[in-house]
C-alpha cells in the first residue's frame, strides 16, 4: 500500500469519518475533511507509529499542512 | 422569532467567562472601520460644506458614508448647506455605530456654524441615540420619543422641514409614516438668510478600544484550582472577573424574580431577549441535545441564550464544546429541564450597554502593567480596600511555578487549558503591541526586535500546546523534556520582549 492510500486510511481512522475517499477525491484540504488540531495531532500519532518515523516538533501545527498531499511529501521527507 | 447579534468565533475561548463577553461586544455593530451609513433626499453638491474633523466622510451623490479616523478627537461632525425659505431634508439610517452611551446621528436647523459642537443649543434637531431612542431638541428643550424604544431596528427615517418660519422635526419607522418629533418657529430672514440646515454625526473615538489595550493582560494561576490559569482583571464577584466593561451591563440578580415572582422561564427568557439582553444560564448539559455530555454525565456548565423561536418554541443558545464555540436549538421542554437540574441555578444578563466613560491611554500605566509582569507582582493588592486580595501567581513567576516540581509539571501536562491560556496570553500581547504601532505611539522600525521577540514567544507557545497534545495521544515521555525547555524560551523571549518595550515607552514618553 502506497503511503497515501495509508494516511488517507488512517485519517478515516482518526476523524471516525466513514468512507472518506470520495470526499477526498473531491478536496483533498484538510479544513474540508474537517481536520482539526486534536484529530491531526491523533494522525500524527498513528503515522509515526505506522512508518516508523517522528514529526518534527515545529511541525506539529496541522495548519501548516493545507492538504493530503502535503502531509504524504512530509512522511516522504522523513523517510528518506 | 428573535436573534441578537453574536460573534461566532470569539477571541478568547478557554473559559466561557471570557468567551461570551465577546460574543456579545465584538459584533458588527462594535466593530469595524464603519460608523455610519445613510441616504439623504438631497444630492451633496457644491452647496454643501464639511466640518469632519479629519473624520473619513465619502458623500456619493445621496450616500453618506463615514468611516474611523484612528486620529480623530472626541468631535462631532457636520455635513451642511443653507436652509431655503421651503426646505426639506429627510435621511435614511441604515447603519449606524455603537460604542458610546452618546453616539447619534441626525439633522438639524441653527442659525449659524458657532452651535455645532452642542446639539442641544441648536434650533431645531431629530437624532438617533445609540441607547435605543430617538430625540429631538427645540432651543435646548429635549423630548425622548417614547413608544421607539428596545423595538428600534434599522432603517429609520428622520425629517426635517420648513416652510419659512415654521419647522418641524419628524420620524418614521416605517417611511410611509412619519410622525411629528416637534415643532417651532424661527425667524427666518428670506433676504439676508443665516440658517443652515444638515446632518450631524457624533461618535465617540472608540473609548472601549482605549480601555481595551490599556489593560495588559495579566495572568495568574493556582495549581490548585479547578480553572487553574486565568486572565487576571481587577474586578472579580461570584468566581467572574468581568465586573466593569466599557461595552457590557453585566446583572446577576434578575433571575430571582423567575422564584419570587412566580415567573416562567420561558416569559422571562423572552423578554430579556426582546429588550436586546443576552442570558447565561447554567445547564446541565446532561439534558442539552448536541453537547458532549448529553445522555451520559452530568455536568453544569453555563450557555449562553440569545434567541428564541415562539413558533417552534425553541431557544437559541451558544456553549462551548471541545474548547470551541457551538451554537444550538433546543426546545423550551428541554432548556427547562436542564435548568432545573442544574446544581447552581444562576443566571446572568448581558447587556451591550456602552457607557459614556471617557478613556484617556495610558502609557505610563502600561509600563507599570508590564514592570508588575515581570515582578510577578499581584495587581490586585493595588485596590485590596475595595476587593479582595487573590493569592494566585502572577505573571511570569507563573513560569517558575510550573516548573516547580513534578505536581506542577504534571498539572499543565494533564490540562490542556493552561497551555492553551498561555499561547492566548501571547496572541494578546502581540496584538497590544500592534495597536501602539497602530496608534502611533511606536514606530515599526524601532518595534523590529519586540516583534520578531513576541512573534517567536507565540510561536512556541503553539508549540508547547501541540505538543502536550501529542503527549497526550502517545504517553512518549520525553516530549515533557522538550516542553520544559520550550517552556523556559518562551520565558526568556517575553522577558527579552517586554524589557525592551518598557524601555522604548519610557523613552518615548520622556
Amino acid at each position: 500500500m502506497d503511503i497515501k492510500s495509508k494516511v488517507i486510511e488512517l485519517i478515516e481512522e482518526v476523524s471516525e469519518i466513514k468512507n472518506i475517499k470520495p470526499m477526498i477525491e473531491r478536496s483533498e484540504l484538510l479544513e474540508d475533511l474537517g481536520i482539526n488540531s486534536m484529530v491531526f495531532i491523533s494522525l500524527v500519532v498513528e503515522v509515526e507509529n505506522e512508518f516508523g518515523v517522528e514529526f518534527d516538533d515545529d511541525n506539529l501545527d496541522y495548519r501548516d499542512f493545507d492538504t493530503v498531499t502535503s502531509i504524504c511529501d512530509y512522511i516522504n521527507t522523513l523517510l528518506l | 422569532m428573535k436573534k441578537l447579534l453574536v460573534n461566532a468565533e470569539p477571541y478568547i475561548r478557554t473559559y466561557t467567562q471570557y468567551a461570551y463577553p465577546d460574543m456579545v461586544m465584538n459584533n458588527e455593530i462594535t466593530n469595524g472601520d464603519l460608523m455610519v451609513k445613510a441616504v439623504i433626499s438631497d444630492v451633496f453638491d457644491e452647496r454643501w460644506e464639511k466640518d469632519a474633523h479629519e473624520a473619513i466622510i465619502e458623500l456619493d451623490e445621496r450616500l453618506l458614508t463615514v468611516y474611523e479616523n484612528h486620529k480623530t478627537a472626541n468631535r462631532n461632525k457636520h455635513i451642511y448647506r443653507k436652509l431655503e425659505p421651503n426646505d426639506e431634508m429627510i435621511v435614511r439610517i441604515d447603519y449606524q455605530q455603537f460604542t458610546n452611551v452618546y453616539d447619534s446621528v441626525g439633522l438639524f436647523v441653527d442659525k449659524s456654524i458657532h452651535n455645532l459642537e452642542n446639539h442641544s443649543k441648536m434650533s431645531a434637531v431629530i437624532g438617533n441615540f445609540c441607547t435605543n431612542y430617538l430625540m429631538s431638541f427645540f432651543d435646548g428643550i429635549y423630548t425622548h420619543i417614547s413608544g421607539v424604544g428596545d423595538e428600534k431596528e434599522y432603517p429609520i427615517w428622520l425629517k426635517i422641514k420648513n416652510n419659512g418660519d415654521n419647522i418641524e422635526a419628524f420620524y418614521a419607522l416605517n417611511k410611509n409614516e412619519w410622525i411629528s418629533a416637534g415643532k417651532k418657529e424661527i425667524d427666518f430672514i428670506y433676504d439676508d438668510n443665516e440658517y443652515i440646515i444638515g446632518l450631524f454625526i457624533s461618535m465617540k473615538d472608540r473609548q472601549y478600544y482605549k480601555w481595551l489595550f490599556n489593560n495588559y493582560i495579566h495572568i495568574c494561576l493556582d495549581v490548585k484550582d479547578a480553572s487553574p490559569m486565568r486572565f487576571c482583571k481587577l474586578m472579580k464577584r461570584d468566581s467572574k472577573n468581568y465586573s466593569i466593561h466599557p461595552l457590557i451591563k453585566f446583572s446577576s440578580d434578575n433571575y430571582r424574580v423567575l422564584g419570587e415572582y412566580g415567573i416562567d422561564l420561558w416569559k422571562f427568557i423572552k423578554s430579556n431577549i426582546n429588550c436586546k439582553r443576552y442570558v447565561e444560564v447554567y445547564l446541565n448539559e446532561k439534558f442539552v441535545p448536541g453537547l458532549e455530555a448529553y445522555k451520559k454525565y452530568d455536568r453544569n456548565h453555563e450557555s449562553l441564550v440569545y434567541g428564541y423561536d415562539d413558533e417552534m418554541e425553541k431557544i437559541h443558545i451558544s456553549s462551548i464544546y471541545q474548547g470551541k464555540p457551538i451554537f444550538i436549538s433546543i426546545s423550551k421542554d428541554k432548556f427547562e429541564k436542564a435548568y432545573l437540574m442544574a446544581g447552581a441555578r444562576r443566571i446572568s444578563i448581558y447587556e451591550l450597554y456602552p457607557n459614556d466613560t471617557p478613556y484617556e491611554f495610558d502609557i505610563r500605566g502600561i509600563v507599570k502593567q508590564l514592570n508588575d509582569y515581570l515582578s510577578g507582582v499581584n495587581p490586585t493588592t493595588y485596590n485590596n480596600h475595595f476587593i479582595t486580595q487573590e493569592k494566585e501567581i502572577f505573571g511570569i513567576d507563573c513560569y517558575n511555578e510550573i516548573l516547580r516540581n513534578e505536581n506542577t509539571k504534571n498539572i499543565f501536562l494533564s490540562d490542556i487549558r493552561i497551555s492553551f491560556l498561555l499561547t492566548e496570553h501571547k496572541k494578546c500581547m502581540k496584538d497590544r503591541i500592534d495597536y501602539l504601532i497602530y496608534k502611533e505611539y511606536l514606530s515599526r522600525e524601532e518595534c523590529s526586535t519586540i516583534i520578531e521577540l513576541i512573534n517567536i514567544a507565540y510561536k512556541k507557545s503553539k508549540k508547547i500546546l501541540n505538543m502536550i497534545l501529542k503527549l497526550q495521544k502517545s504517553k512518549d515521555d520525553s516530549i515533557a523534556e522538550r516542553i520544559w525547555d520550550t517552556l523556559k524560551d518562551v520565558r526568556e523571549y517575553e522577558i527579552a520582549c517586554y524589557g525592551q518595550l518598557i524601555s522604548l515607552l519610557e523613552k518615548n514618553v520622556e
